[in-house]
Order: C-alpha cells, then sequence, then structure tokens
C-alpha cells in the first residue's frame, strides 16, 4: 500500500497542508502491503531517504490512525470466567458457511442441510446439535437481532442467503445468522450473546463496521471439510 | 482477563514489532486485526494500517514518523502525536512490543 502510493505519488499543489486531517476516503492503493525483506527494505529505504531529504512524497489525505475494539472472542470470554469452561462440544461435521446453513434453491437441491426448518427441529440434534436450533428458517431477522433498515421483515432463511443484495449489512447478516448457528451447534469461536453484541455494535457503526464484521466472520466460517 | 502489558514510554529510538500473534484481514477502510491468544479483535482507521505495517521490528519510532509525514505530506509534530497514542493503544493491548 504505501510502498503502491509512494510509486505513483508525485508532488502535487493539491496535496494536504501540513497539519490538515481530512476524511479518509478509499483509494486504489489500500490494497494490503507487501511483506517481505525485498520490497519492504527497498520501501523503507525509500522512505528514509525521502524523509531525509525533506521531500514530501504523496497526495493522499493524513487521517489521524485509530484503533477500535470492536469485540472479545469466546477464548477471552472463557478465560476470565471463574470457572473452567465445560469441554468442548461436538463441532459441526462440516460446512460452517452461510451457503452450509442455506439452500439457494427452492427445490431443496441446493446442497445447504434442513436441520433448522422447524422450531425444534429433530433433524437438529439427530445431526449432533447441541440442544435445539436456535430459530427457523421463517424466524425474521428482526427483532431476533437488533433492527437494521435493510433487514426489516427478512427472515433468517433469506438472510443467510444472501438477502438479495450486497450491502455491508446484507453482507455482515449472511455471515451473522451462519455463526449464530454455527455457535448454537457446538464448538464455534464467538458465544451466541457476543455475536448478538457485535452485530448490534456494528449497526452502529455503521457500513465500516458491518464491513468489519462480515470479514472477521467470514474468515471464522470457513473451516468446515473447505465449505 | 487482560493480557495488556503496561504503557510504556515510546522513544524516538524504539522499534516496535507486530506481534506474531496477531492475524489481520482487510476491510474495506479498515485493517481489521485479531489477537489469538486474547481472542480480541479491533478495527485499525485511518492511517493506522500504514503506522501498523511499518512496525516491522526494524524501523524506529523516529522512522515511521517521517515516512508517514512524507507519504501524507502531514506535520511530523502531528504525526508523532498520533503515532505514540497509537502505539501506546497497541502496546496495551499486546499486539506490538518494542524490538529496540
Amino acid at each position: 500500500m504505501l510502498w503502491e502510493t509512494v510509486r505513483g505519488a508525485r508532488n502535487t499543489p493539491e496535496e494536504t497542508q501540513v497539519g490538515e486531517h481530512e476524511p479518509n476516503e478509499p483509494t486504489g492503493a489500500e490494497e494490503k502491503a507487501p511483506t517481505g525483506t525485498g520490497s519492504e527494505l527497498s520501501r523503507r529505504d525509500f522512505m528514509r531517504g525521502a524523509a531525509a531529504a525533506g521531500v514530501v512524497i504523496g497526495a493522499d489525505d493524513y487521517v489521524k490512525p485509530t484503533l477500535k475494539m470492536l469485540g472479545v472472542s469466546r477464548l477471552a470470554a472463557a478465560a476470565s470466567t471463574p470457572p473452567p469452561p465445560p469441554p468442548p462440544q461436538e463441532s459441526p461435521k462440516k460446512g460452517c458457511t452461510p451457503g452450509f446453513w442455506g439452500n439457494n434453491s427452492s427445490d431443496g437441491q441446493g446442497g445447504g442441510v434442513p436441520w433448522w426448518d422447524t422450531s425444534s427441529d429433530p433433524e437438529w440434534a439427530a445431526n449432533g446439535g447441541s440442544g435445539t436450533n436456535p430459530f427457523s428458517q421463517s424466524t425474521l431477522f428482526t427483532p431476533f437481532f437488533t433492527s437494521h433498515p435493510l433487514l426489516v421483515g427478512v427472515t433468517m432463511w433469506v438472510a443467510v442467503n444472501g438477502g438479495g443484495g450486497s450491502h455491508p449489512a446484507e453482507k455482515a447478516a449472511r455471515q451473522l445468522v451462519a455463526a449464530y448457528l454455527n455457535a448454537s451447534f457446538g464448538a464455534y469461536t464467538f458465544t451466541r450473546a457476543q455475536l448478538s453484541s457485535m452485530w448490534t455494535q456494528a449497526v452502529s457503526g455503521g457500513n465500516s463496521a458491518l464491513n468489519a464484521l462480515s470479514t472477521l466472520l467470514d474468515a471464522t466460517n470457513t473451516g468446515c471439510d473447505g465449505q | 482477563m487482560n493480557e495488556a502489558t503496561p504503557p510504556r514510554a515510546w522513544m524516538e529510538s524504539s522499534v516496535p514489532r507486530r506481534s506474531t500473534a496477531v492475524v489481520e484481514q482487510r476491510a474495506n477502510d479498515s485493517l481489521v486485526l485479531v489477537h489469538i491468544d486474547t481472542g480480541r479483535y479491533y478495527a485499525l482507521e485511518g492511517t493506522g494500517d500504514v503506522i501498523w505495517h511499518l512496525c516491522d521490528g526494524q524501523s524506529t519510532l523516529g522512522h515511521i514518523v517521517a515516512a508517514v509525514s512524507a507519504q501524507f505530506g502531514a506535520d511530523p509534530r502531528t504525526v508523532r502525536a498520533d503515532a505514540l497514542e497509537l502505539l501506546t493503544e497497541l502496546s496495551r493491548e499486546g499486539l506490538i512490543d518494542d524490538a529496540s
């Protein structure tokens, strides 16, 4: 990122003024920084040299760096609980992804599991799920989870299948429903309470927070049988 | 539980280094960090990810400030103050340490 920006940067009249703070705007340079000794050293040496020479490089806006805590996974919560945590429950046998819990086909041939079609679906426990399924496919996303305008009247089934859109809220909701099912089924990184709280915080935080939640849960929902 | 380390004094010659217990994932305009030991996860925003990636265990705070100032054309005094604040938070959360 930095190196890419530096390579294409130049001194321009529209450069940010000294000390100016501007809203961050996504740019094409916001790709992950290259790692590795070669590019890392070259970049650093270049920057050091440029800085030493007093050269002003780049026209990106400077935005104050901030660190926001988004939440705590089950690992931290368990460690802070006085009694030792119970033995891990059986993990979902396979498919922690939204596609596993969803189906994407009205005729039931899409590959998803029908373990939560109804309340207290017998297939849930029959397939190793803990207790009963937390909700059924027809349960409304709101008010089960904190309301978001795009998800009012949307069922869990629709939400886990993408909700028909690519808005950050719909993407995060898709991952959230799958994550909540995973947490209910057995061992999972986050507890159900944590997931509900994470969603509430993300709704309050806007699209950036929703995207962060979606990304985080997407990375957590990919560990089962390569789904 | 809080594995946070006591606040430390970052100096010009300090060499911040990312913890190997941290995994990162980009999410549009922020960088999500997950500390796999504490289970805590964070979002780095603004120029935080630039500073984060410069915490390579080789660059001093002085170099980082100079690089960020040059990159964004910002006042080094402002960048230094912001970087110090960020590094203090990052170290308090156990996300970085000082390799110097």
